[in-house]
């Protein structure tokens, strides 16, 4: 009887090991898409508002592979809050969540940075279209017009190494 | 002025006529503007401006260089807006980049609202190609193809090497400048200019096309799609620049490196669809 105890405690050190180990991070753009792969070019599988905690399973370039509600995929790292314990994580949740909903991002350059608007303001162009270009880029992949035109074209990835 | 550079920054990107001097010609604006270009290696490129009376303190990265790139492209030559040629064009780029293996650059493509025939591309993947050089196009591969070497110029960073390399030598990594923020703008804008204004090498233009084709048959594009456009653009040009050495030569490599009975989708049909051919 006291040998089966053993084994059992053992697990059970070795599951807080790699609980400890765990790291956690709450998303901090506004909203940011879920992917099936570490690039931006594949079709969203799901979104996350800010605040929202996600469980780090791998790095990868510059994604981190997450999963939260029963969703796992691949999210840039720069939407992403630095990588914390989880009981770090726990605390930074709820800052995020009072602060959810309250990004404003400005009508231009949102997809800027400060430097590129004050280029921008000083030289008389235009953030908005950059925006549009960006926006539009995001909008073919995320919505499945990307995938739809690679497979009328038979071109893309799943084609092609010939 | 921009119009010529651009002009120039084209020929020798998409004809591949390599004049030679523009790079000599960026140093030579670099060394007189002052300006803290960083070291070497990746985001090499920054701008710092320390603080002081009314004045700022603020660096620049390779991205807000690519960023500031792409705004200035609204002001001259400008954009053309047509939504469905800008979804077409962004469509055969993103296949393309798809392909090229790069996960740290999100792409980027606009057309240029001129009847030039140029295609330029900016730090971070901003793509640009011209309202005119699609026009001369005849499929989709040839569009691809163009893409594909700009993406590939971008991948291996030949702008900003050149940008980089141009001061090495002329200031220390640590000269950082006093610079009120109008100041600061007007350096950006010189190196801005002078990016554009950069000759690629021989070498960064084989590199390039050689990567182009690579991507075009990874993505199961016809690989003639470049080497079709630049020998038709070729023809149009006078016979002095036509018989000129290193592009007969990059012609040849290029047919090399695509090699025998190339095949892919040059999808003819969808492309005329998508200009109003």
């Amino acid at each position: 009887m006291k040998q089966k105890w053993i084994p059992i405690a053992l697990i059970g050190v070795a599951g807080a090991i790699a609980l400890a180990a765990a790291e956690m991070t709450t998303v901090k753009s506004s909203s940011v898409t879920l992917r099936p792969t570490p690039d931006i070019y594949g079709k969203s599988i799901g979104e996350f508002k800010q605040g929202t905690t996600l469980a780090v399973i791998e790095k990868k370039g510059r994604f981190l592979k997450v999963s939260a509600d029963g969703k796992e995929g691949w999210i840039r790292e720069k939407d992403l809050e630095p990588q914390k314990s989880i009981a770090e994580a726990g605390a930074t949740a709820q800052v995020h969540s009072s602060l959810a909903g309250a990004a404003e991002e400005s009508a231009a350059g949102k997809n800027l940075g400060p430097n590129a608007e004050t280029y921008a303001k000083s030289r008389g162009g235009d953030p908005k279209q950059i925006d549009a270009l960006i926006e539009r880029r995001n909008k073919l992949i995320d919505s499945g017009a990307f995938d739809q035109f690679a497979v009328e074209g038979k071109v893309g990835r799943q084609y092609g190494g010939k | 002025m921009l119009r010529k550079i651009i002009t120039m920054a084209a020929i020798a990107t998409i004809g591949g006529l390599s004049i030679g001097a523009s790079c000599q010609k960026a140093a030579e604006t670099l060394r007189s503007s002052g300006l803290d270009l960083g070291s070497s290696g990746n985001k090499a490129l920054s701008i710092g401006a320390s603080a002081g009376d009314n004045l700022i303190n603020k660096s620049w990265d390779e991205e807000d260089i690519g960023q500031a790139f792409a705004v200035s492209m609204t002001t001259s030559p400008g954009l053309f807006s047509d939504e469905k040629l800008n979804d077409y064009v962004t469509n055969v780029g993103l296949v393309i980049a798809s392909v090229s293996g790069s996960q740290s650059i999100d792409f980027t493509f606009g057309i240029i609202n001129s009847n030039e025939v140029s295609a330029v591309s900016g730090p971070n993947g901003y793509i640009f190609i011209s309202r005119g050089a699609i026009a001369k196009m005849e499929d989709e591969s040839e569009l691809a193809g163009v893409l594909a070497h700009e993406i590939a110029h971008v991948i291996e960073r030949h702008g900003m090497k050149a940008l980089t390399n141009s001061r090495i030598g002329s200031f220390g990594a640590d000269s950082v400048k006093t610079l009120s923020e109008n100041q600061l703008v007007d350096e950006v804008t010189d190196v801005l200019n002078d990016y554009k204004g950069i000759v690629y090498n021989p070498s960064q233009e084989g590199e390039s096309d050689r990567l182009a084709v690579k991507y075009l048959k990874a993505a199961n594009y016809n690989p003639t799609g470049l080497e079709r456009f630049i020998a038709r653009e070729l023809a149009s040009v006078k016979t002095d620049l036509r018989s000129h050495p290193p592009t007969a030569d990059r012609l040849e490599k290029l047919k090399a490196v695509i090699g025998p009975n190339p095949t892919g989708q040059r999808n003819a049909e969808r492309f005329k669809a998508a200009v109003g051919k």
